[in-house]
């Protein structure tokens, strides 16, 4: 009993709360003034009115007295009493927050003092309007004309605001329906009745199915409210109009009278029409009707973790359908194949479905906005005013959650630093109040969100010496910064300290850690700022948090997943260049990466885990004794000697991975090379929080079931930069210092190149910064669409590009069993560049001749080692594919 | 009067009980995915039909030393502390967490009088009598019921 009782409370105190927050806006909106629609004041009105009741209920007799006393002075202003003004609504704020406060702490409420916010209240109830004032006091019936006298003229039965399952039950009960409207000033105030006793007298003799406004409400008037409405009530009794019009005493004028028989008439009408319009669904209608159900519900409010549960369930339904059909494969049964793919398609369309439930509307934190900008505008005495727009964009519950401490920071910022006070305002003939827009649109699978001000802007020229003189840049570096680039200075660690900045230029103030927050989020952060006008920050957002796309990766035989947004690139550097790439400074193991130093962190060693490496005789597992990766290969034997070892000794430690993987990871602004032991496929993964034994691991974000239904951590970039005690800083010095000699040393820069064949004859080139990856694929893979060749890849599929087409190259005479597919970075659709065998990766000089060799597609020619490269120019290729293209549809 | 009946469990040959009201359920599927850098007495981390599951090393956690996965090992996967709050009748408590127990054996289910359950004495196999509710003789053994709120607890300082 008590359980179910403290189960009850709980659902009443999250119901509240939900109510007092949807009624904030509602009061925010009374103070700007205007007209001010009845049914805002109603609305608030009746949440508080509920929560009153609930409490009550309980005996909580702390939460009934304040929601009284807010109650009371609510009804003063509906019935134009008092005049609402910004220390009105500070007044029922106040008493909200106090209430809220309450609520947060429901058993103790009964000793939470609100005598200060009572006392508030109170003076403002005790205070009176003159008779001339209250004319104008801006409340408004709800709809025009109170003179209309009959309100029902031609109602019929199916246009009444009742469900049918309520007619349905009135109908059964042999009950007749009226539609009453009464005017109060006229027919109940002159014969010195209230509305209140007139409601009460109707309810003794029927029920009230609906009425306009509310029943309670009207209940609730003192006196009978003292200005005129009508009143309209759908009332239903076994009484005869001959019987209930003497008894209630209105003129049979303002009464409609639908006999049961026609009720029951009307429903059968009712049933028809929509029997021909979805004829299955009207049997169940008619048994909710039998078993009484008279509820219409909308919503239901389900557990969070229940709902996670659920995913987990789809999930994993997702991996029995899977090793069903492995297993299945090899019977020959008709008809199986198509079972298999329904089932497969129910799988997906249930496992999607069940993640659009964790799918909450943006405007649910939009609403706070409201209350922030007015509290923190009325301090600093600006004039301020905020909109919104897309409320209704929804994304993921775990988001939006996360949102919010951002939100309110960039918020804060326009208030406080971006729009400037009235008088600055009118100085420079702008609009006295400040204007934010908080708006939230869709776009292709992300959420855009944006804070807009039409304050001062952010001077960015200040911001840019700022900078040089907090040692973040260089002078010389500041100089050809542009204006574009200058604002990601603002989210600059440390660069929100700098109090001048903050005042000449605003903004900055801890931009990183909302920068930081947006990351985590996977979202992206950007600014445009325009001296005078005003900022706006985008947001960029994924949809969910729960699925995001990540490398595999393995170190001593365990998998890891990588997300996506921390990965910067992947580097394999060769056995044979291991020490040459690597090596140390300071003690730590370093990289060498365009010319810039990066820390490398062993996987296994942050992890503590035993090292190992596989014997290439036994193929077996042994410890590993080397230190450093540097340590080994002192001398590199020349070219000649290693093809010699090669061809006597197929396999060495391991064939292709006798070289070393690392990914290059982010870390804040930070990059650091993470060495794994081999690079698997990337996967979309689900992920799962970490259990409080494992959430003090650094190394760690979460954790992921895997198709194979084996478990993978997540890997934390940060954490994990961490955890190594990786000393950026100190290195950057070095790091620099390096890359300057480094770069006398090697006067010629080099770029590594990616080299090929398309054909037999011809040697290719692709700059390997251009290209996102290559994949081999077999070649009749490759499907062909009317002229054009497209391969499935991932979720998308690649135009296929022969460059033969294009370029003044030859043709392959035969037909290869596997083919590459190059794929190029930053092209407006995917492309995938066909290459009959890749040969390698050089770093050369562009010492590109572009006179010798000319045409599409091509950027120029080089010799290495006697032989002639083509370097190509992917930009003009893909134009001239494009051409022919759009050539061909137009 | 109250009977309560308890799961038996072994580490080793000593005999262990877990009140069977705490328990959803006990696993013989034990593909653990160990967790580096994670306390020594977490064993890792085992899918049980989608839902990842912490797995305690009962034999280090009691300081009886790591366990040997056998045949014969199991793992006693508890109801999680939301799941016990209708519960009636408890004296004992586990974790948010869906936490699993690495055990050696599982015995028969066991009920006992609750009244002839004795206080801890200091030591039991070594065991630590913080982890201990209570020491209950059956015929020809000694069980000892485990406090498993102390068990799953995490200390702050590792």
């Amino acid at each position: 009993m008590k359980n179910r009782d403290e189960a009850m409370l709980n659902e009443l105190v999250i119901e509240s709360r939900e109510q007092l927050s949807r009624i904030e806006p509602d009061l925010l909106a009374l103070e700007k003034g205007g007209e001010v629609p009845r049914e805002t004041i109603n609305r608030i009105f009746r949440a508080v009115h509920s929560v009153k009741g609930g409490f009550s209920f309980f005996g909580m007799v702390n939460i009934k007295d304040l929601t009284h006393v807010i109650e009371n002075v609510l009804m003063k202003i509906r019935d134009g009493e008092l005049e609402v003004g910004p220390s009105l609504v500070d007044a029922l704020l106040a008493g909200l927050d106090k209430l809220r406060v309450m609520l947060d702490d429901v058993k103790n409420s009964e000793r939470i003092d609100f005598s200060k916010e009572s006392k508030l209240l109170l003076a403002f109830e005790e205070t009176k309007i003159s008779p001339e004032e209250k004319s104008e006091v801006k409340t408004r019936p709800e709809k025009e004309g109170v003179e209309e006298d009959n309100q029902w003229e031609d109602a019929d039965i199916e246009s009444l605001p009742l469900s049918p399952e309520i007619l349905e039950s009135t109908a059964e009960k042999r009950k007749h329906l009226y539609l009453i409207a009464v005017q109060t000033k006229k027919h109940l105030l002159e014969k010195e009745r209230s509305t209140a006793s007139f409601i009460k007298e109707l309810q003794l003799y029927g029920d009230i199915l609906h009425s306009d406004p509310d029943i309670f409400m009207l209940a609730e008037q003192k006196g009978g409210g003292s200005e005129d409405q009508i009143i309209k009530i759908v009332f239903a009794t076994a009484l005869k109009p001959n019987m209930l019009i003497p008894e209630i005493k209105v003129d049979e004028r303002y009464v409609q009278w639908f006999r049961s028989g026609e009720v029951r008439e009307s429903i059968r009408n009712m049933k028809n029409i929509r029997k021909q319009k979805n004829p299955e669904k009207t049997d169940k209608t008619g048994e909710a009707a039998l078993s009484g159900n008279t509820e219409n519900t909308e919503s239901i409010r389900v557990k969070v973790n229940l709902l996670d549960k659920i995913v987990d369930l789809a999930g994993e339904l997702v991996l029995g359908r899977n090793q069903l059909v492995r297993q299945l494969k090899d019977l020959d049964m008709p008809g199986l194949n198509a079972i298999i793919q329904n089932i497969n398609m129910v799988t997906s369309d249930l496992q999607e479905n069940i993640m659009n439930t964790r799918m909450q509307p943006i405007g649910n934190i939009f609403g706070m906005f409201m209350r922030i900008v007015r509290d923190m505008a009325r301090q600093l005495h600006k004039e301020i005013e905020i909109s919104f727009s897309g409320e209704n964009v929804e994304m993921d519950k775990s988001i939006l959650e996360a949102l919010t401490d951002p939100l309110v920071h960039l918020v804060r910022n326009c208030v406080d630093h971006g729009i400037e006070t009235s008088a600055e305002r009118k100085k420079q003939g702008k609009r006295r109040e400040g204007h934010i827009l908080l708006s939230a649109s869709h776009q292709s699978g992300q959420i855009n969100i944006e804070i807009k001000d039409d304050g001062k802007g952010i001077d960015l020229v200040r911001v840019k010496d700022k900078a040089v003189e907090m040692g973040i840049l260089t002078r010389e570096a500041a100089e050809t910064t542009s204006d574009q680039d200058a604002y990601l200075l603002l989210f600059e660690p440390g660069f929100s300290t700098a109090g001048e900045v903050t005042e000449t230029s605003g903004r900055g103030v801890g931009l990183d850690v909302v920068k930081t927050n947006i990351e985590k989020l996977s979202g992206v952060i950007e600014l445009s700022t325009q001296r005078g006008k005003g900022t706006t920050v985008f947001l960029k957002l994924p949809l969910t948090l729960a699925i995001i796309p990540s490398l595999m990766v393995t170190s001593e035989e365990r998998q890891f997943a990588i997300p996506q947004v921390c990965l910067e690139q992947l580097v394999h550097i060769r056995a044979n260049e291991v020490s040459s790439r690597i090596e140390k400074v300071q003690g730590h193991e370093v990289i060498r990466l365009r010319e810039k130093l990066l820390p490398v962190v062993r996987l296994n060693q942050v992890l503590d885990m035993e090292e190992t490496f596989i014997h290439p005789g036994t193929k077996e597992r042994k410890p590993d004794a080397r230190k450093n990766l540097s340590d080994r290969r002192d001398k590199i034997p020349p070219a000649k000697e290693i093809k010699e070892k090669r061809k006597e000794q197929e396999d060495r430690r391991q064939s292709f991975s006798s070289g070393v993987n690392i990914a290059v990871l982010k870390a804040g602004s930070n990059r650091y090379g993470l060495l794994v032991e081999k690079f698997l496929n990337n996967e979309e993964i689900v992920v799962k929080p970490l259990s409080m034994y494992i959430k003090k691991c650094k190394s760690y974000s979460g954790v992921t079931i895997l198709g194979n239904g084996k478990i993978a951590m997540i890997l934390d970039s940060a954490g994990i930069a961490e955890q190594a005690n990786l000393q950026f800083g100190e290195l950057a010095g070095e790091s620099e210092k390096q890359a300057l000699e480094y770069a006398r040393k090697s006067e010629n820069k080099t770029w590594p190149f990616l080299i090929f064949r398309s054909s037999r004859n011809e040697v290719l080139s692709i700059e390997l910064s251009k290209i996102a990856r290559v994949e081999k694929v077999k070649a009749d893979a490759i499907e062909k669409i009317g002229d054009q060749e497209y391969l499935k890849y991932s979720d998308t599929s690649l135009r296929i590009i022969r460059p033969y087409d294009y370029m003044p190259i030859k043709r392959p005479e035969s037909v290869s069993e596997f083919l590459y597919v190059i794929v190029p970075k930053q092209t407006k659709f995917p492309v995938g560049i066909v290459a009959v065998k890749v040969i390698d990766v050089i770093d050369i000089s562009p010492a590109i001749d572009n006179t010798s060799l000319k045409g599409t597609g091509i950027e120029g020619s080089m010799v290495i080692n006697d032989t002639l490269i083509v370097v190509m120019d992917v930009h003009s290729l893909l134009e001239a594919v494009n051409h022919e293209s759009s050539g061909v549809s137009g | 009067m109250a009977e309560r009946q308890f799961s038996s469990l072994y580490i080793g040959e000593a005999l262990f009980g877990i009140d069977i009201l705490l328990i959803r359920e006990i696993n013989k599927h034990l593909e653990i995915t160990p967790v580096d850098q994670a306390p020594d007495f977490v064993r890792g981390l085992l899918n049980l039909r989608g839902q990842v599951i912490t797995v305690l090393d009962l034999g280090i956690r009691l300081g009886m030393g790591a366990l040997r996965i056998s045949k014969a090992s199991r793992c006693v996967i508890l109801k999680t502390s939301s799941e016990l709050s209708g519960v009636e009748g408890l004296d004992d408590n586990t974790c948010e967490d869906v936490v699993g127990l690495l055990v050696d054996r599982v015995g028969d289910v066991v009920g006992i009088d609750t009244t002839s359950m004795e206080p801890p004495p200091a030591n039991v196999n070594g065991v630590d009598s913080r982890y201990m509710q209570g020491v209950v003789k059956l015929e020809d053994d000694l069980m000892v019921v485990i406090n498993v709120g102390e068990v799953l607890r995490m200390e702050d300082k590792t």
